[in-house]
């Protein structure tokens, strides 16, 4: 079965309607995958921080 | 589902290896469904419209299972404090605005040539309306109150409000006359439509259906490393 992208008189309606679909997909996709990376890492940073401070903690008491 | 939802550990596990799983299944049933989509002859009374049908349909389809996932997550949340339920409504709301949006606008981009107009207060297209500005609105409640616990259970008691309106979308079709058809696939005596439209349809449809599973697992776990980032912040800070 061959494919045929033909929209004949209704490619104005046709293709702006695949293109938005795409983009509201894109945003969706990027956006979860960034807010996903964003608080990992926001997370591994701060524990981090908090096994780096808890390390000082007794020189500064010393 | 439940199960996984009351132990974020569990969650957290099942979800690193399942969220992947199914947006490789999301990819591969989109190709398909792209391919019988482009497959399939114009429609004798569409034409080359009936592209639109398949992309707009299974969008609609998923602006009220996304609300309904959002409300059931809502009432767990509300009513017996399941651990992740908040973090389940707050990441699904933004995917089906997401959906309800893509259903009406290419509904527009559908009804322009078969109907003549962009837009018309009909039931079934008003209900849609309503139902995107509950997401909306949903969005905007979670924003505007800084308390987290508030903050939740203000957007879960809207989330419940917001389940009425499903019914009136379903069945706007069979309560008022309407320029927007009737169902066409789930008929109590089969579909409406041949096979050769009926595939892309519903290949389309479980395309979107995995991709919204497998954004909704990826927006939970972030909300779950939200919370457990603000934590150790107050953690440092006290």
């Amino acid at each position: 079965m061959g494919l045929d992208f033909a929209a004949g008189n209704y490619a104005a309606y046709v293709w702006p309607s695949y293109a938005l679909t795409a983009l509201i997909f894109a945003v969706l996709i990027i956006d979860s995958l960034a807010r996903a990376r964003r608080w990992k890492k926001a997370v591994e940073t701060r524990e981090r921080e908090a096994r780096e401070a808890g390390a000082a903690a007794p020189e500064d008491e010393a | 589902m439940i199960a996984i939802l009351t132990n974020p550990q569990r969650f957290m596990a099942f979800s690193a290896w399942f969220a992947p799983l199914l947006g490789v299944i999301a990819a591969v049933l989109a190709a398909v469904g792209l391919w019988s989509d482009f497959a399939a002859p114009p429609d004798y009374q569409q034409g080359y419209t009936v592209h639109i049908m398949f992309i707009h349909v299974a969008a609609a389809w998923m602006s009220l299972f996304v609300y309904a996932c959002l409300g059931a997550a809502s009432f767990l949340g509300l009513v017996f404090r399941v651990a992740l339920a908040d973090a389940a409504a707050r990441a699904a709301a933004p995917l089906g605005a997401g959906f309800t949006l893509l259903a009406l606008v290419t509904g527009s981009f559908w009804g322009r040539p078969m109907w003549g107009t962009w837009w018309v207060w009909d039931a079934r297209l008003t209900s849609v309306l309503v139902l995107f500005l509950f997401y909306l609105g949903y969005l905007a409640l979670q924003a505007a109150i800084d308390d987290e616990q508030r903050s939740a259970r203000a957007c879960a008691i809207l989330a419940l409000v917001g389940l009425v309106n499903l019914p009136i979308v379903h069945f706007s079709v069979e309560w008022w006359n309407t320029l927007h058809q009737g169902a066409s696939v789930f008929r109590k005596d089969g579909p409406a439509m041949p096979p050769v439209y009926l595939v892309p349809l519903l290949t389309i449809a479980l395309a979107y259906m995995a991709a919204f599973g497998g954004l909704w697992l990826v927006r939970i776990r972030a909300e779950v490393w939200r919370r457990r980032a603000n934590v150790l912040a107050l953690r440092a800070a006290g």
